[in-house]
């Protein structure tokens, strides 16, 4: 019985289309994905790498949702449609032979459609080369276990478990509604895991929840060097091997416990059992009626005689919108009486109230419960899981009719086509408005749980109305057409979700991202506290009111396609299409697609004429237009600003910053100066002046037009200016340049913008010109660069002792220590907030000014202005021997939860490094909350900024919880002694200096103000992130000396000198940084100080003993790899405890090529630490170790639980999790 | 009112052709149609119904252009579809209401009594409040039956409206019926031939998408008048029978086979003459078109 069903499938398999399209879909798109590289790949990784493999199945995995679901749902489904129950239930077919032959038929073209993805994959890789499209340096040589592993771990084991229960479901719940809602819900699982691996580091969650181990994936893979990648499978081990026995034992379990459940009687009789019994009953009654043909009225008859009442039909007046009312009723009546519906509603919103629950949490500590960032997360994370609600329901309401058979009785009714269809396009919109609502309904709930008040409605509703709505609308109204224009639900889901992917993917991978081209799309915008959408609400509402009537044209197309009746085919339907395009239809689409237009040339003059958009590779030929025409620029010597005066007026409400600066320039350099070449960046428009005289200049650049702004000139003159000087500067010599420039936005562009211009959050930077040519814009990547002749891009190495780099400033070529004098005028209700003493406050014609002065010693430029509609908290610092210092807070007046914290940590802050380094230069100290969009914290001359995301909302709850608002304020504030004060010179590792100064300086205060353990905690955290690097980093690390990357000169030095301090004694490092910082403060004229300057200062101060430490750190790249192999204790007399604790230390050194070399003659001073109940300490001391095991025995006064080296991770360590082990009890 | 169907032709595109040339004229009363299975006759009612396009053709009930002006046609109509769902989550009675809505009866008081009248009609009054999807398919039959009598309907086709109804409940539907049919065009269609010849006034039968006759019952009889002939045979013997008669319809019973057999004269050989029923007159039309073996 078996073979036979088995082939039936097989051959009704093969005759139908759907396999064959699948099987081609995927195929063309792995073959496309990997013959073109459109890959997730890392440079010098091989597009066709094991792990890449690995990881694309897993990918693939999501979406090979569609084919199993339309593969395995359709063979026991067929049946109950089809109505063959009774070929079935008397033929004698077993159980066995149908059950299994109907699964194995089906999933053996599932399993083939899931091979095409190899297929394609291994095809993209010959075809790549074959083509031209990706060089032959981009694949390794074929081997073919690298496709079998992970088609067999990865993909073989979602199909399984994803036809095991879409089979299972359709045995068991007899139709097919139940695999997409249980689709939904794996593809929520992906989610959550998804969530955790952004968000929450649970690696339990992050492995399991996800059936398709795209996420685990993602995880191993993440700190994965190219090398690793290619070099070796990803084996399904730990946690990722228990995952696919996880999920494939849950389908194994579907598929048994299905087969035992399932009986033909059930199967197929399922209700109409029940139904037999209700209708013998009323044929008890019937008969009792009366017998044949004498049947007289009111006898208790199955139909009662006589004529019916007349009743008054009316067709006219409030017919039509009476009717659309009941309509729109009964469709929302039959989604949500749906219990399918609330099991999607139950899974989606238990997540949805988990991630507000547990609310953005750096440092695991929660923000306050803020509507801003549930609205955001709530599209962020469900934008996708919304669009299948949406697909799904509108297949079924599109579909409803014809799959029920009601039909042929709803389309023989009165309402005209458009009410019928407008009906179900308004009970999809109360389900979109349902959606928009939910979050905003969910968040209130959760913030008046959690005892929070600031419901933010202005948040809520703008998001609602500008960014939420309008998307759902648009995605409904697509989702509609196709629907319709398709004809057949399954159809409709397919063309309608690959659609959908297909737009994300091309923006999201930057293939394309001309959004006016892209339906639904609209650029990116956070709608925060302090600005709501501000600027952004303009381009936003004009791009969604573009789509919402393409969303209109749409929705005449599907009434033109709209099928009622008998379904026909597809000629019959265009000429129905052309006989209902007339009269009114065709009238109200001419206006909407007039509108459409309208609207998009409106677009089109904002994005494409008054700015410009340039496609990926306009802008890589630009950048290489500029390398190649203005490179030679590259050694033009560049004067330094020694002094500036400068009046700045923002106008925030315009979007428009002018500047008037009086610039005083010097010669540092050796050879006069005659030509300056500057670059404009984002400034409109400037001019130069000296000695009252304009200054000509000439553009040196031009670039050719983009494709997309063919109404702009043929060519743009690119942003930089040569301007020849009438008399050269010589060395040494000085000249007063006045300077007046504009900032303006223009109209709105393609791409969210303004980031520094809100209209409650400027940012302003000086509206200075950048000055030489600009390396950091030339094309980075080395492929493109050797497509387009240009030499492959090194990163520069700045020696030590390069006289170029010792004589400027890391923070720009024209830097130098400048005496500043800045008013700056702002529109009335805000406060710019600036770098120096303020002089001087004032209001003028209604808009309030400021006089900033930071005469003596003047200011280490770039310096920022930050201007809001500030609330202000000041404090005064005293000292015993310098003058005190003014503290102000600067903040949005509803994020006042931790001003007391923030004001601590900068009071503290600035009275340690006062005592210890010397005293803050100005009276002035500020910290201002920055703009949504800006970096989560920043130093600037005089000041700190925190971004509105970034802990002004940290929602402290205990004493234990990190305190990062104290950790990263001081080490904001440290960058005044360790940036302002000292300012690094433009060599390698130089950057130690500010970064990785100011952050030890903050692990010490945080010492200081809350023990050991928080130190301990964020020194662990540190740890992880260097180690993540150095997982990752697939060129060389470096030593602090010649540190580059942020991970080495902030976090690693950080820990680095931590150790250092634990060793000669914190006193000792201080008056080394002491001696360091009384060297080099608020230097005029180079030399500025490198690395290898502090480097030298702490080799004096560090005894023989340790030199091996600091050797190891500055001048080598060095892990340690300890662990503790064994500890056994046993009681010992007067309470304490005897313990034999076996340690095995190494340390390894990598070179330049990354190679390992164990180190030999080891004298370190390593902890070892022994704990008690609840973490107490019961032993702690250093104690000198060679390489290799060592036996220590010790007597410890308490029962210890466990043992450690290293216990406050003060070195580092490959496997930090192998550093402690809890204590067996001597047998 | 009249309906004139007019040269009213279809093809699938399965190319089987499902009208052709149909042309018909009804008036008030009942209006049988009669035909084998694919004759054509679901497909010339779906046509009248709106629910399918016509290739060539054309439907006037009266002067009313139905093929052109559906909406207008479908305020005039009742149609209970030879095959049919429901919403399975609606109950009869809010359905009921809803299609009353959707047939233009919006004052809601008349609405209520019409919904209760026509569910105790049907005898789904104790039902009402069920979910459709829970009903058995005579209950189904018999909802589709109230839906289609809901706003007093001047059309109303009924295809294969009795299937699924025990004998009594067939037979009060009939009577039903008959009480519409004075002043409404009602058209029928069914298998059983007895239930035209006592019901309609009118009748038509179609094969293979053509009309093959159009008439009353009782002229259609009449003209058969002294040309049935019937004969017990042994079951063995019909092909030769075959050969020499005209052999309209064969039934078995107890080993016996009764033929009916149509001459124009009187054939001898044992057969004697027969009162020609309505089932002759379907039988001989049929098999100017398609053999039809009832063994």
């Amino acid at each position: 019985m078996f073979p036979q069903l088995f082939l039936f499938e097989l051959k009704y398999r093969l005759k139908r289309p759907a396999a064959y399209l699948y099987f081609g879909f995927f195929f063309f798109v792995a073959f496309m994905g990997f013959a073109n590289g459109a890959l997730p790949v890392q440079e010098n990784e091989f597009y066709n790498a094991p792990a890449m493999l690995a990881l694309y199945a897993g990918m693939v995995g999501i979406f090979m949702m569609l084919p199993s679901s339309a593969i395995m749902g359709t063979p026991l489904y067929r049946d109950i449609e089809h109505n063959t129950k009774d070929y079935y239930l008397s033929y004698p077919i077993t159980k066995a032979g149908y059950f299994w032959g109907r699964f194995w038929g089906s999933f053996v073209f599932v399993l083939l459609i899931g091979s095409s993805v190899f297929l394609g994959a291994w095809a993209g890789t010959l075809g790549g080369p074959f083509f031209g499209w990706s060089g032959k340096e981009h694949y390794q040589s074929f081997h073919f276990y690298h496709y079998l592993y992970p088609y067999l771990t990865i993909l073989l084991p979602d199909l399984f478990f994803m036809s095991a229960l879409f089979f299972g479901l359709v045995a068991v719940f007899r139709n097919v509604k139940v695999i997409y809602s249980s689709a939904l819900l794996l593809f929520l699982g992906y989610l959550i895991s998804n969530f955790f691996l952004h968000n929450v580091n649970n690696p339990t969650v992050i492995y399991l929840w996800d059936p398709f181990a795209f996420t685990p994936l993602r995880m191993i893979t993440g700190p994965m060097s190219p090398a690793t990648m290619n070099g070796s499978l990803i084996l399904v081990r730990g946690l990722l091997l228990e995952n696919r026995i996880l999920w494939t034992s849950i389908g194994a379990v579907i598929l048994l416990g299905t087969y035992l459940r399932f009986s033909f009687g059930r199967f197929f009789g399922g209700q109409s059992r029940r139904r037999w019994g209700h209708s013998l009953r009323q044929v008890k009654t019937l008969n009792a009626g009366g017998s044949l043909r004498t049947v007289s009225a009111g006898v208790g008859g199955g139909l009662r005689q006589g004529s019916l009442r007349q009743v008054k039909t009316l067709f006219t007046g409030g017919y039509s919108r009476k009717v659309l009312y009941t309509l729109t009723r009964i469709e929302i009546l039959n989604i949500i009486r749906d219990n399918y519906f609330w099991i999607i509603m139950a899974g989606g919103l238990s997540f949805l109230g988990f991630l507000f629950w547990s609310s953005f949490s750096p440092y695991d500590v929660p923000d306050l419960p803020r509507s801003s960032f549930f609205m955001a997360a709530y599209m962020d994370q469900f934008g996708f899981f919304l669009f299948f609600i949406l697909m799904f329901y509108t297949g079924e309401t599109v579909h409803r009719e014809r799959l029920t058979r009601y039909a042929f009785i709803n389309d023989s009714l009165p309402p005209p086509n458009w009410v019928l269809g407008t009906a179900k396009v308004f009970s999809l919109l109360v389900l979109a408005i349902f959606f928009a609502v939910v979050p905003m309904v969910l968040g209130l709930a959760i913030q008046l749980l959690k005892g929070y008040h600031q419901f933010a409605f202005p948040v809520y509703f703008t998001n609602l109305f500008v960014l939420i709505l309008p998307k759902l609308v648009e995605m409904v109204l697509f989702c509609y057409a196709v629907q319709i224009v398709a004809g057949n639900k399954f159809a409709g889901y397919a063309i309608g979700i690959l659609l959908w992917v297909f737009l994300w993917v091309v923006d999201d991978q930057g293939y394309f991202t001309y959004l006016l081209l892209l339906y639904g799309s609209a650029p990116y915008a956070f709608v925060s506290d302090m600005d709501l959408a501000g600027h952004m609400l303009k381009p936003l509402l004009w791009f969604h009111g573009y789509w919402l009537l393409a969303g209109g044209c749409l929705l005449v197309l599907a009434s033109l396609f709209f099928i009622r009746g008998t379904s026909s085919h597809f000629t019959e339907r265009l000429r129905l299409v052309r006989e209902r395009y007339r009269g009114r239809l065709r009238l109200g689409s001419l206006v909407l697609l007039a509108g459409y237009l309208a609207i998009g040339i409106y677009i089109y003059y904002n994005v494409s004429v008054m700015n410009f958009y340039l496609t990926n590779h306009e802008r890589d030929q630009r950048k290489v237009l500029m390398e190649k025409e203005l490179k030679h620029f590259e050694p033009l010597p560049v004067p330094t600003v020694v002094r500036l005066r400068l009046q700045a007026e923002l106008f925030p409400e315009k979007q428009e910053q002018s500047t008037h600066a009086w610039i005083t320039l010097r010669n540092d350099e050796r050879v006069p100066i005659d030509t300056l070449l500057l670059d404009k960046d984002n400034i409109e428009d400037y001019t130069l002046k000296i000695s009252g005289r304009v200054l000509p200049y000439r553009s040196p650049l031009s670039y050719p037009g983009g494709k997309f702004n063919f109404l702009r000139p043929a060519r743009d003159s690119s942003d930089y200016r040569l301007y020849v000087l009438r008399t050269p500067l010589l060395p040494g010599d000085t000249t007063l340049v006045e300077l007046q420039s504009r900032i303006v936005n223009l109209g709105f562009r393609n791409e969210s913008y303004g980031h520094s211009m809100l209209y409650n959050g400027t940012v302003y930077e000086g509206g200075l010109p950048g000055a030489g040519y600009d390396d950091g814009d030339e094309l980075r990547n080395n492929e493109k660069r050797k497509g387009y002749g240009l030499p492959p891009r090194i990163d520069p190495v700045i020696l030590h002792n390069d006289p170029d780099g010792m004589r400027h400033l890391d923070a720009g070529n024209t830097s130098s220590l400048t005496p500043i004098d800045i008013t700056v005028g702002t529109s009335g209700d805000q406060w710019a907030v600036g770098p120096g003493r303020l002089e001087k406050e004032w209001m003028e014609n209604g808009r309030h000014y400021f006089h900033y002065v930071q005469q003596e010693p003047g200011i280490y430029p770039p310096f920022m202005i930050f201007s809001a509609r500030y609330a202000r908290r000041q404090d005064t610092v005293a000292f015993a021997h310098f003058p005190p210092v003014r503290v102000t807070l600067f903040y949005h007046p509803a994020h006042s939860a931790n001003l007391d914290r923030l004001m601590a940590a900068n009071k503290d802050g600035l009275r340690y490094m006062s005592e210890h380094f010397g005293p803050y230069p100005s009276g002035d100290f500020s910290f201002a909350e920055s703009p949504v969009y800006a970096p989560n914290y920043l130093s600037f001359p005089g000041g700190t900024a925190f971004s509105e995301h970034f802990g002004w909302n940290a929602h402290f709850t205990g004493p234990k919880q990190t305190d990062y608002l104290y950790y990263k304020a001081t080490e904001m504030l440290a960058h005044q002694w360790w940036e302002q004060q000292v300012a690094p010179n433009h060599t390698m590792g130089s950057s130690v200096i500010s970064k990785g100064l100011s952050q030890y300086i903050a692990l010490l205060l945080v010492e200081k103000k809350y023990g050991k353990e928080m130190l301990t905690d964020l020194r662990t955290r540190e740890q992880y992130g260097y180690l993540f690097y150095h997982r990752r980093e697939s060129r060389r690390e470096h030593p602090l000396l010649y540190a580059r990357d942020d991970n080495e000169s902030g976090a690693k030095t950080a820990i680095v000198l931590y150790g250092l301090q634990d060793l000669i004694g914190q006193d000792s490092l201080t008056t080394a940084l002491k001696e360091f910082h009384d060297a080099w403060a608020f230097r005029r004229y180079p030399p500025y100080a490198g690395s290898e300057d502090l480097y030298r200062v702490l080799q004096k101060h560090v005894p023989d003993s340790f030199r091996y430490y600091l050797t190891d750190t500055w001048e080598k790249v060095c892990f340690y790899d300890n662990n503790i192999v064994e500890a056994r204790t046993e009681p010992a007399a007067a309470g304490s405890y005897r313990l034999t604790v076996k340690v095995f230390i190494n340390k390894v050194y990598y070179d330049s090529a990354k190679q390992e070399h164990p180190a030999t003659g080891m004298k370190d001073y390593i902890d070892l630490g022994v704990y008690g109940e609840q973490h107490k300490e019961l032993y702690l001391e250093k104690l000198l170790f060679s390489e290799g095991e060592h036996t220590i025995e010790l007597l410890v006064p308490g029962k210890p639980v466990s043992v450690a080296i290293d216990p406050e991770r003060k070195l580092m360590d490959r496997l930090p999790e192998d550093n402690r082990r809890m204590l067996i009890p001597k047998s | 009112m009249q309906l004139v169907i007019d040269s009213l032709s279809k093809t699938y595109p399965n190319g089987v052709r499902a009208l052709d040339k149909v042309s018909l004229t009804l008036t008030n009363g009942m209006f049988g149609l009669l035909g084998p299975n694919g004759a054509g006759k679901s497909s010339l009612m779906r046509t009248i119904a709106t629910l399918q396009e016509a290739d060539s053709g054309s439907v006037h009930l009266d002067d009313l252009d139905v093929l052109k002006n559906k909406d207008r046609v479908r305020q005039l109509l009742g149609y209970l579809p030879q095959e049919f769902g429901v919403y399975p989550r609606i109950s009869a009675e809010q359905m009921l209401d809803h299609i009353a809505r959707l047939k233009g009866v919006l004052q809601s008081g008349e609405r209520k009594d019409l919904v209760q009248e026509l569910l105790s009609k049907v005898n789904l009054i104790n039902d009402r409040k069920k979910k459709l999807g829970t009903f058995s398919g005579g209950m189904k039959q018999r909802f589709g039956i109230a839906q289609a009598l809901i706003g007093s309907p001047r059309l109303i086709i009924v295809d294969e409206p009795t299937a699924g109804l025990d004998p009594a409940e067939r037979n009060r539907f009939y009577n039903l019926l008959s009480h519409l049919g004075e002043n409404t065009i009602v058209i029928l269609s069914t298998h059983i031939v007895e239930d035209v010849s006592t019901l309609c006034s009118h009748f038509a039968i179609i094969c293979l998408g053509e009309v093959l006759y159009n008439g009353t019952p009782d002229a259609a009889i009449a003209g058969l008048e002294g040309m049935i002939y019937s004969k017990s045979i042994p079951a063995a013997a019909i092909g030769a029978y075959r050969k020499d008669y005209r052999v309209i319809s064969t039934q078995l019973k107890s080993g016996q086979l009764y033929i009916r057999v149509l001459q124009e004269a009187a054939p001898g050989d044992g057969f004697r003459p027969s009162t020609p029923n309505l089932e002759d007159v379907y039988f001989s039309n049929i098999l100017t078109r398609v053999p039809v073996d009832t063994l």
